[in-house]
């Protein structure tokens, strides 16, 4: 009776809005009118002669791509493969690039480089130079900044295949004979070749579906991709939800076979790298060399965090924005105002509220649906983790479109709600604390449960003391992600949220369309520096409570 | 008193139709007795070990405990696990890292439901079972900080701190090195005798079955294939899987010349006409075909012109290989068509190559069931 109501449930939140994106995309009629009047692919075809949207996306996905995946590769080879200064710390600095976001990120390099008034053009000329020497506002800027704040994602995917290699393999050509340069060619890129491409088509589709840095940085340069593409649909007047929808439900599919492709392509070429022996990574000595491939990841740090953080600290505090230091007056003012307009004040409180009721309903579901799908023997859990897991193919952006009219036509007042956005996350995120969960739940032996049962442990005692303490950590792990998640939720919320709804993330974007770049840098830093507390709180919590000094 | 009848419980495969699991074991064990399942890797040990512990559900058969039915497939009574009130070690340990050595050892006298233990008392017994296994002094240590072979203790510690009435033991020696392992052998045969717990115990390895237990079954391909004590085993095994699994012995193919009675013994012509005298536990029929077992160490290697002993076997071959093992010379020796194995002194100097005759008593040689 569990399974089928949450199927039910969880197939709802995501069938139904899907099911009125298609409606939607089919509607040649008047503009959100359900049911529509008339039916046709119009809409579609219009989607298909703005070939210049297609052709913005394209570039700008695949250029991005192209440099997340390079920044990965050197980064996981460097720190899982070589023994550089500060190997460890490194590999958890690099989770920052994470936390920061890419709309803080897009935010923070439009103040850096864009033409004119950015720092770098600005010092460029103060230097004796003519023009700009960058332009944020143009497809490469665009696909820079993303890739930046993708390369962390990317590393993550790489770095985990990097790792589960056992270095034995390697060895054991070097010993028969073959080169440094022939075992890597011939063992080691091999093995490691299904992860990169998985990692590949997975960031693909994540830049596909991207509208933070597309939008802040894209905009103004009337340089418009799908995702912005969606957005400007609705906000037109008259809004062309038709056409919006259509441009959606295609993202949504070449997402969905995407990632399809790539869990096909891991799971095909995986086994080699998996044996279930404990080894250790032996990473190769390098002496002197090792500082220049630290350098690299410090250069990568320095241009995704601390470089943006700076730029936007000094922004923040200044009444125009200048590198220049005769030219700066410096103003608490940015923040008086953050503070001051009601609605700001109210969204970062909204969003870090909403945060914490999302992320403990979302760990506490997924603890139930982990120990079903992963521990039970009901029937049908299989298709409990595919319903679960579905909404990942469905890009947020589309998904709060779809949420959008569902909830409209519905006669519960709940749009324009928190409500609506708390059940909207939930569905986005779940799948992404399921994950987080499994991960750990399949490392739990299953017979140190059944070993407190043979001892003579009820149930209910037998989950007190062992399988909840060996979950701990994992929950802790899924509800941060959540919590992360949700504060900075973009996609789904710009649709969703409204005036007396207001969010963080969307808040920011408002005010970066309509007040001072000075404000929504305040803005920005405040939202990093509350998720970086955040996260900084619940690992002290964890490590206290876990009690594990590993 | 153990009791299992028909116990079935086969595992529907998916993959490759390979069915796993275990059909129709049934045994009888006084209480007491130190029972040991004996077996290649995937017979079937482990999934018998875990029906009687409650944890898988078999799909018939019937186990008692004393006068506890725990599982009856006629009725579908089924005693759960936690109130077997029987010791395990599993295969993988099952040490729960987030306890200490002292906590995982605690846990069964902490949910005990025949009787509440006191603080101090739960603290004596841990430490007595710390020092059964030779970890006295280890108790605070946090549970992932022990090697391979301290895990494996602790987890024979926690199965016997409470004395349960039925200890199961999967491979609980497995991981520790040769010397510890025989005095963890001795130590916990002390110890099952003075409590006296019925012991179902599994392994690998044929010389630690044959050394500790009281009965032993033989597995093949989840089926019970021979129960019976120790030197039985070794000495009629009951059919060549038998034969080769414990022991290694050769097995040699031929026909019966004449018909014998049950247990008598008679001449088996080899493929090659050489006739042999072996011992018929089974008896047979004159013409039908017979395996016979003969265990390397009851082989002599002698020169090929000696003389020949009346009463005894002798096959002449031709010696392939000589290795030096230390406290013997293991040949290998190309007679009656095949590679036989046989065992002679250190000191005989055999040259491979050389023409040998091999020598065995005819009670040595066993005509075996071919399974
Ligand atoms: N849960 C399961 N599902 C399907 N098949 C299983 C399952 N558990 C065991 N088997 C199969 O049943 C057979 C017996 O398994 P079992 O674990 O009892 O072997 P074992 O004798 O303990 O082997 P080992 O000595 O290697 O531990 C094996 O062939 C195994 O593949
Ligand atoms: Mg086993």
């Amino acid at each position: 009776m569990v399974v089928p109501a949450v199927m039910l449930t969880v197939g709802l939140m995501v069938a139904y809005p899907v099911f009125f994106l298609i409606t939607e995309a089919l509607n040649v009629g008047e503009a959100g009118v359900f049911p529509p009047e008339a039916l046709g692919f119009g809409n579609f075809i219009d989607m298909i002669e703005d070939t210049k949207v297609l052709w913005n996306t394209a570039f700008v996905a695949g250029i991005s791509t192209l440099m997340a995946v390079a920044i990965g590769l050197v980064l996981a080879w460097i720190l899982t493969r070589t023994a550089i200064p500060w190997r460890g710390q490194l590999e958890r600095l690099m989770e920052l690039p994470y936390y920061m976001t890419p709309l803080v990120g897009a935010l923070a390099w439009g103040v850096l480089a864009s033409p004119k008034t950015g720092f770098i053009n600005q010092a460029w000329r103060f230097a004796g130079g003519a023009g700009d020497l960058v332009d944020i506002y143009s497809p490469w800027g665009i696909a820079w900044v993303m890739a930046l704040f993708e390369g962390t994602v990317a590393f993550v995917m790489i770095a985990a295949a990097m790792k589960s290699m056992d270095p034995s393999l390697e060895e054991s050509a070097r010993v028969m004979g073959a080169g440094k340069l022939r075992t890597a060619l011939t063992i080691t890129f091999p093995m490691i070749l299904p992860g990169i491409l998985s990692a590949t088509i997975f960031v693909f589709a994540e830049m596909l579906s991207a509208f933070a840095a597309a939008f802040v940085l894209g905009i103004p340069g009337r340089f418009v991709v799908v995702t912005t593409a969606i957005w400007q649909a609705t906000s037109a007047y008259p809004p062309e939800y038709g056409r919006a929808a259509a441009m959606g439900l295609c993202l949504f599919v070449v997402l969905a076979v995407a990632i399809g492709l790539a869990r096909l392509i891991l799971r095909k070429g995986s086994h080699a790298t998996i044996t279930g022996k404990a080894f250790r990574p032996r990473p190769m000595r390098l002496g002197r060399r090792g500082w220049y491939l630290a350098a690299v990841c410090w250069i990568y740090l320095f241009l995704a965090v601390i470089l943006p953080l700076g730029a936007l600290l000094l922004t923040s505090f200044q009444r125009f924005a200048t590198v220049i230091f005769a030219d700066m007056q410096f103003t608490l003012q940015n923040y008086v105002v953050a503070f001051r307009i009601g609605a700001i004040g109210s969204a970062l409180t909204n969003s870090l509220m909403l945060g914490v009721i999302v992320a403990t309903i979302g760990s506490l579901l997924v603890g139930v649906l982990v120990w079903i799908i992963y521990r039970s023997r009901v029937p049908g859990r299989a298709l409990v983790e595919y319903v679960v897991m579905f909404p990942q193919a469905v890009p947020r952006l589309v998904f709060g479109l779809g949420l959008l009219w569902a909830w409209l036509v519905i006669p519960i007042p709940i749009y324009g709600t928190l409500w609506l956005l708390g059940i909207a996350y939930l569905t986005v995120l779940l799948p992404l604390g399921l994950r987080t969960l499994a991960g750990v739940v399949v490392q739990i032996d299953r017979s140190l449960e059944e070993c407190a049962r043979v001892c003579g442990a009820s149930w209910l005692y037998q989950m007190r003391t062992v399988t909840m303490p060996l979950l701990r950590p994992g929950i802790v792990a899924a509800w941060l992600l959540i919590f992360i998640s949700s504060v900075r939720e973009l996609g789904a919320s710009i649709f969703l949220m409204s005036a007396t709804s207001k969010v963080i993330a969307p808040a920011i974007v408002n005010s970066w369309l309509t007040s001072s770049t000075e404000l929504s840098a305040a803005m920005a830093l405040l939202q990093t520096v509350c998720v970086f507390f955040a996260v900084v709180f619940l690992f002290r919590i964890t490590r206290r409570f876990s009690g594990d000094p590993a | 008193m153990l009791t299992v009848t028909g116990l079935t419980r086969v595992f529907a495969n998916n993959f490759d139709a390979m069915a796993g699991g275990v059909r129709d074991a049934s045994f009888n064990l006084p209480a007491g007795t130190f029972f040991t399942l004996l077996g290649p890797s995937g017979c079937g040990k482990t999934t018998t070990l875990r029906c009687l512990a409650g944890l898988e559900r078999p799909d018939a058969g019937f186990i008692g405990l004393d006068d506890r039915v725990l599982f009856d497939g006629a009725s579908g009574a089924m005693v759960p696990v936690h109130l077997r009130g029987i010791g395990m070690v599993f295969q993988s340990y099952a040490i729960w890292p987030h306890m200490t050595v002292f906590e995982n050892i605690a846990f069964p006298l902490r949910v005990s439901r025949d009787r509440s233990y006191g603080r101090e008392e739960i603290a004596g017994m841990v430490d007595q079972a710390l020092s059964t296994v030779g970890l006295s002094g280890y108790g605070p240590r946090p549970a992932t900080r022990l090697s391979g072979g301290q895990q494996q203790r602790v987890a024979l510690a926690r199965a016997i701190v409470h004395q349960p009435k039925l200890l199961l033991l999967d491979e609980p020696l497995s991981n520790l090195d040769a010397s510890l392992r025989e005095d963890m052998r001795i130590e916990l045969r002390r110890l099952q005798q003075q409590i006296g717990i019925t012991t179902v115990y599994v392994t690998h390895d044929q010389s630690e079955a044959l050394a500790m237990s009281d009965q032993i079954a033989v597995m093949d391909r989840g089926r019970i294939v021979q129960l019976a004590a120790p030197r039985a085993i070794y000495f009629t095994p009951a059919n060549d899987f038998v034969a080769r699994f414990i022991g290694a012995a050769n097995l040699l193919v031929g026909t019966a010349e004449a018909r014998v009675a049950t247990g008598g013994s008679g001449m088996v012509r080899l493929v090659d006409g050489i006739g042999i005298i072996c011992v018929f536990p089974a008896g047979i029929e004159a013409g039908q075909p017979a395996t016979v077992a003969i265990r390397p160490e009851s082989i002599a290697v002698a020169p090929a012109n000696g003389p020949t002993l009346a009463g005894v076997n002798a096959l002449p071959g031709i010696l392939q290989d000589a290795s030096f093992l230390g406290a013997t010379l293991r040949c290998d020796v190309l007679a009656a068509g095949q590679l036989l194995r046989a065992v002679a002194a250190p000191n005989a100097a055999f040259a491979p190559g050389a023409a040998v005759q091999l020598q065995f008593a005819a009670d040595a040689a066993v005509v075996v069931e071919a399974a």
